[in-house]
């Protein structure tokens, strides 16, 4: 297992604030996995991501991505290797049309003209956006203008791509769009994927889920793992699974209910095998 | 009624098409209808920001057509409270308690009443008596949504109209949200408007429903008549409330469902009765 983040006991803590916002944050995140972080607003999934490029500096511990420990002399280096989409489609936007918007992170970083041709137009074409090239961002809806910050991500050629509530302002057309670019570049590309996200089909796509809460690391393990903890994650200001939810007001009629996670299928295969034995 | 953006230029285009509905008085309608469909545009004739192309609307017993003036159209302002997408980007003042006051005080109400009444305003809607002297931009996202809510419902409307009032929101804030408005409307009988992409609140907590696709308002009535057939709502983009959507795949099975349940009680207890759990109640 090659590693594209390794984080060994992170603390921060805001300037100002009576608590911090992490502490002693442990994880490691392998090259090519997607990992989802949940945790309810304020629970510093956000803070986690500004650690992991540099836009916040580690109070104590050690950030390591892509093999460099997160320092002054590296954090240029590192936000080559990290891509960030953020939540308000509209606040990512500085080119007058998509595909001067997709080029702008590349003009940065003085990439010749022919080839910012050529990687604007293949990041274009792989999230769907081509035919939208001249158009105004402004003009777009909300899901296309997260497919086109996508596109100025995947452009720079990142090795790790962190979506920060990135589907959270969609609707619900939107969002599965997204998803499913998402989920379709993964699988291409190998690219490393951190989704920080309220949304439990977003959080269900991935690899492995961490659980957060007050700053700490309280959970993590596969969706089907974390999905079982149903009770606790309503209790955490998470959602759940509909098929948990279901289980457990079928629970409540005196009816009895695997404990293990099951999605959909699963428990209408489960409800079927109680309904066909009667 | 119909409405056309920039009517009489060469950008005119359609906005609304042939409208008529009457939304009652106490009552929780929800609007539907996939990005583009023309909700926000029907939501902005309830307290006539925009006014018909052709036709009526008649806000409580002001009539608005397309000669109405632009004057004296403050009483349904203060009727029809508006709560806009992301209201928290409204917020402008120094403290909580002066954005509250922001409007009554337009309306001619004395600065200290207002802040009094605002006082009152952040209990409404469940936020701390301490918030009133911090600046707005200090409180997260959430909070801020409720200061601006504060706002419109300091105006003492009799209607409140939401537009997709929870988006961006975390799940636990969410539900939060759509209990106050619960709230509204049974303890304050406030009639409701809601826009919304969430079928689950729809199904949890309106009672009519408009549909609209492509400016036209295409069909209403309650959610459970609305949410009966999931060919037509996939033809309109529309998706089932997650209920809905596990009864049908139970239905597929071999279970029965009558009526369609709506919520996960009711789709718990019809679902007990069948496979014999609901014997030991």
């Amino acid at each position: 297992m090659t590693v594209a983040i390794d984080i060994q006991h992170l603390n921060y803590r805001y300037p100002d604030a009576e608590k911090p916002a992490l502490k002693d944050v442990s994880l490691t995140i392998a090259q090519g996995e997607w990992v989802a972080i949940i945790g309810h607003n304020g629970s510093g999934k956000s803070t986690l991501a500004k650690n992991i490029n540099g836009l916040l500096a580690p109070g104590s511990g050690q950030v390591t991505v892509a093999g460099m420990p997160l320092t002054e002399e590296n954090v240029w280096k590192i936000r080559e290797k990290v891509g960030i989409v953020f939540q308000n489609p509209d606040n990512q936007f500085v080119g007058a049309t998509v595909q001067d918007d997709v080029a702008f992170g590349l003009e940065n970083r003085a990439v010749p003209r022919p080839e910012m041709v050529t990687r604007v137009h293949d990041a274009l074409a792989q999230v769907n956006m081509l035919e939208f090239a001249t158009r105004e961002p402004a003009r777009l809806s909300g899901g296309q203008k997260q497919r086109v910050a996508i596109a100025g991500i995947i452009a720079q050629r990142p090795d790790i791509i962190i979506l920060d509530e990135a589907t959270s302002m969609l609707d619900p057309a939107g969002r599965a769009e997204v998803l499913a670019l998402i989920q379709e570049l993964q699988a291409q590309s190998k690219m490393t994927v951190v989704s920080i996200t309220h949304d439990v089909d977003e959080a269900a796509s991935a690899d492995r889920v961490i659980l957060l809460n007050d700053g700490e690391v309280v959970e993590q393990g596969t969706p089907a793992e974390i999905f079982t903890h149903g009770e606790e994650l309503l209790h955490l200001g998470l959602d759940v699974p509909y098929p948990e939810r279901l289980k457990a007001a079928l629970r409540r009629r005196g009816v009895a209910m695997p404990d293990r996670y099951l999605d959909q299928e699963g428990l209408v295969k489960y409800l079927w095998t109680l309904h066909s034995t009667m | 009624m119909s409405f056309t953006y920039q009517a009489g230029t060469p950008f005119a285009g359609d906005g609304l098409k042939d409208i008529t509905t009457t939304i009652r008085d106490g009552s929780y309608t929800a609007i539907i209808g996939h990005t583009g469909s023309g909700k926000s545009t029907l939501l902005q004739h309830l307290n006539a920001l925009l006014k018909p192309t052709a036709g009526t609307v008649t806000i409580g017993d002001r009539v608005i057509t397309s000669e109405t003036n632009n004057k004296n159209l403050k009483p349904i302002r203060q009727q029809v409270g508006m709560v806009f997408q992301f209201a928290e980007n409204q917020l402008f003042e120094q403290t909580v308690a002066k954005d509250i006051a922001f409007g009554p005080e337009n309306f001619g109400v004395p600065s200290a009443e207002a802040e009094k009444q605002a006082a009152a305003m952040v209990d409404l809607v469940g936020l701390p008596q301490a918030v009133l002297e911090q600046s707005p931009f200090d409180l997260s996202g959430g909070q801020m949504r409720r200061v601006a809510i504060a706002g419109v419902l300091a105006m003492k409307p009799t209607v409140l109209v939401l537009d997709e009032p929870t988006a961006g929101l975390d799940p636990a804030g969410r539900n939060d949200m759509m209990k106050m408005f619960q709230r509204l409307h049974e303890k304050q009988g406030m009639t409701i408007v809601l826009v919304t992409h969430q079928m689950d609140d729809v199904a949890d907590y309106a009672d009519h429903v408009l549909v609209m696709d492509e400016g036209h308002l295409i069909k209403e009535g309650t959610p459970r008549e609305i949410f009966q057939s999931e060919q037509w709502l996939a033809d309109h983009q529309l998706g089932l409330p997650k209920t809905a959507a596990m009864a049908r795949d139970l239905t597929k099975q071999g279970f029965h469902f009558d009526p369609l349940p709506l919520t996960t009680d009711e789709l718990a207890d019809q679902l007990a009765k069948q496979i014999g759990g609901g014997a030991h109640d």
